[in-house]
């Protein structure tokens, strides 16, 4: 399939490198018909693309592809039918071939955008693979749907790599993960701040009452900016849970932050208490 | 357990308007300056408009730069080394909000930035003047304005048209119709007409990535939007052309502009319920070109961008403002009768008087959110239809996506 009259309506840099010259009724045009054949389409385009600063051109292919993604739900819900399920499929597919990482993040970060579950494995793979793992966790965490899955089974591959371990336990808990609340605790227990706060977080985003004693318990020990930011998880803990159960939060901030710097800590805490 | 948006709503204009906690700088003790004396202020951000946006926080205050934070070593310290050299400098803005001599921050880093510095500000006790656009995504606002009124912050927006707009009797007036809620259907129109700055913000696609300089700490500027390869146009002014950072003249502009309509309006505490733009395919990187963006309220009344740089112009609807001689003279009395609203406190007196500043974080969000919305319109390609209340588009689960935009480890809101 010729795709080239496509890409030539859409522009290329003109004056100041900008894309001014652009012309609605043509580029319009083009992303009609590339829409009466999605799947071939997608499938051509991934070719075009190039890993950024190659020698060639790939904007009118990265523009092209990426209005498909944005516009190809809407196009589904038109026409009742399965267009978006089958064109995301396709860009799945070429994840598992031979192109560049940041091509392959850029197609990630086009199903970030029209993907569903049908995906989500597809997308997953990536969460092991240094470089494109963020973009992948983001997509995911995107899509939600079947993602905690790819995110709870990357996490034992990852361990002894700090920022992948990291990127796992930030995407479980922006995905509010109940069944990730044993790895928020075991995080906890994690030399690394960053780990330690993502553990914290995780298990006020599933606010578990069960999880109370050791959430507080961990957070009172961080010092610094951690402090700062396990205060705010306290807070935000305590926003979640029942009366009885958020006044013992605000009675251990009570009790715990007791330096001069702390005091407009235990003000809030006062009105609460008091409330 | 999730608050009914209303009564959030309700409880927190009303715990916003009467909370009294003093500063901490008032409360002393040590390592706090004394309250006779000065306040502790900090700028994080120090280029372009960063020295401007401390300015402005420290009018009418007495201060003192104790603090200064900027990813590019350079910058902070060429600011300091200006402004006050025995200031603290900090790479990483998490270990200046540490700093308990500090009392006041202003944030002049790009706006993916905003957001997570501002809450974080809120979090450590600082009170905020932050620049505009408020955030870079919808999300991001309410969580600012949850963790102010949690923490019970001043917080104030770095666009201030709002308070010439308030010496305005005209202004009033229409702000008192409007929030009286008796001219209902509104056939009110606000037509902005050029100033959006399409061109001057407009990316340049397909740049070849370079190393950045050992100067720039490269990961922490993309902190929780996407890592890409660095091209030279994604630091500086020229920030603004790249979705990832901001959204163009749109976001540059528009909160300059809507922010004062939105209050004579009377629109602080809702947005717009559909949004149609005319524009070309909008690029997955860079921003570009648009021709005009309709956002029409629940009750009729209608904000227009028409960027008058590209395409054809707006001619759906011709301006037509609001005024007293379209309602009944009984309702006309009405009006008369009524109060004029509360003056609008500066940062400055806000801080004093530890009351909501004029452009306190709901009224900011909701001008973000003009913004925003207009420019989803942009990039999506069709029409939408939102819920102010639940803030989500209606019945488009992809478009719901840019609402709440995921972040990069370990960064969230």
């Amino acid at each position: 399939m010729d795709i080239q009259p496509y890409l030539d309506s859409f522009p290329l840099p003109a004056n100041r490198g900008i894309l001014s010259e652009i012309n609605k009724e043509k580029t319009e045009k083009s992303v009609r018909e590339a829409m009466q054949n999605p799947e071939l389409v997608a499938s051509e385009l991934v070719k075009r693309l190039l890993d950024p600063g190659a020698e060639g051109n790939d904007i009118q292919a990265r523009h092209l592809l990426h209005t498909m993604a944005v516009r190809i739900p809407n196009y589904d819900k038109k026409l009742k039918g399965d267009i978006r399920a089958k064109f995301s499929l396709v860009l799945a597919r070429a994840l598992s071939e031979n192109y560049p990482d940041r091509v392959k993040a850029f197609i990630i970060r086009q199903l970030q955008i029209c993907g569903g579950g049908e995906v989500v494995p597809a997308i997953g793979a990536f969460l092991i693979v240094n470089g494109i793992a963020d973009d992948a966790a983001q997509a995911l965490i995107a899509i939600r749907k079947n993602s905690a899955e790819q995110f709870r089974n990357a996490l034992p591959k990852i361990k002894n790599n700090l920022s992948l371990y990291r990127n796992i336990l930030h995407g479980l808990a922006e995905l509010e993960d109940e069944g990730s609340k044993d790895f928020f605790i075991e995080a906890l227990e994690s030399e690394d701040e960053g780990c330690r706060l993502l553990g914290l977080w995780g298990l006020v985003q599933i606010a578990d009452s069960s999880t109370l004693e050791l959430f507080l318990k961990a957070e009172q020990k961080e010092k610094g900016y951690s402090r700062i930011k396990s205060t705010s998880y306290c807070f935000k803990f305590a926003e979640k849970l029942p009366k009885k159960e958020a006044l013992k939060i605000y009675r251990h901030l009570k009790d715990t932050r007791t330096s001069t710097h702390e005091k407009y800590i235990l003000e809030i805490v006062e009105i609460e208490l008091a409330s | 357990m999730k608050s009914n948006r209303r009564k959030f709503l309700k409880t927190s204009a009303v715990s916003a308007a009467s909370f009294q906690i003093v500063p901490r700088h008032v409360i002393g003790g040590q390592g706090h300056t004394p309250p006779s004396e000065t306040y502790g202020a900090a700028l994080i951000g120090c280029g372009g408009r960063g020295p401007g946006t401390y300015e402005r926080m420290v009018k009418d205050l007495p201060s003192k730069l104790v603090a200064a934070c900027d990813v590019q070593k350079s910058r902070v310290d060429g600011y300091v080394k200006r402004k006050n050299p025995k200031a603290k400098t900090y790479n990483d803005f998490r270990k200046l909000l540490e700093n308990p001599d500090v009392d006041l921050v202003a944030i002049a880093t790009p706006p993916h930035w905003h957001a997570l510095i501002s809450i974080a500000a809120a979090e450590a006790g600082k009170d905020v003047l932050c620049e505009k656009p408020m955030t870079r995504f919808i999300a991001e606002g309410r969580a600012v304005v949850k963790a102010f009124e949690r923490y019970k912050r001043i917080f104030q927006i770095g666009t201030f048209g709002r308070f010439g707009a308030f010496r305005s009797s005209t202004s009033r007036t229409i702000h008192k119709i409007m929030r009286s809620g008796l001219l209902n259907p509104n056939s009110g129109v606000h037509i902005k007409k050029g100033g959006l700055k399409l061109h001057n913000w407009s990316g340049k696609p397909g740049l070849k990535p370079q190393i950045p300089s050992e100067d720039l700490d490269w990961d922490l500027y993309c902190g929780p939007s996407p890592f890409k390869p660095y091209v030279p146009p994604r630091v500086g002014g020229t920030h603004r052309n790249y979705w990832d950072y901001e959204g163009g003249g749109m976001c540059d502009m528009g909160q300059h502009h809507f922010d004062p309509q939105q209050w004579i309006y009377g629109k602080d505490d809702t947005s717009p319920v559909s949004i149609e733009a005319f524009a070309p395919p909008s690029h997955p990187d860079v921003t570009g070109m648009w021709a005009w963006i309709e956002l029409t309220y629940s009750d009729g009344f209608t904000f227009v961008m028409d960027s008058n740089e590209w395409g054809p112009g707006y001619d759906r609807k011709k301006s037509k403002q609001v005024s007293l001689s379209q309602l009944s003279e009984k309702d006309q009395e009405k009006i008369k009768a009524m109060p004029d609203p509360e003056p609008l406190l500066s940062f400055g007196e806000a801080v004093k008087q530890r009351k909501p500043a004029g452009g306190h974080p709901e009224a900011a969000h909701r001008a973000a959110c003009i913004l925003h919305l207009a420019n989803l319109a942009i990039r999506l390609g069709r029409k939408l239809q939102y819920d102010p209340d639940k803030e989500q588009f209606i019945g488009d689960e992809e478009a719901n996506r840019f609402l709440n935009v995921p972040m990069r480890s370990p960064w969230h809101i």
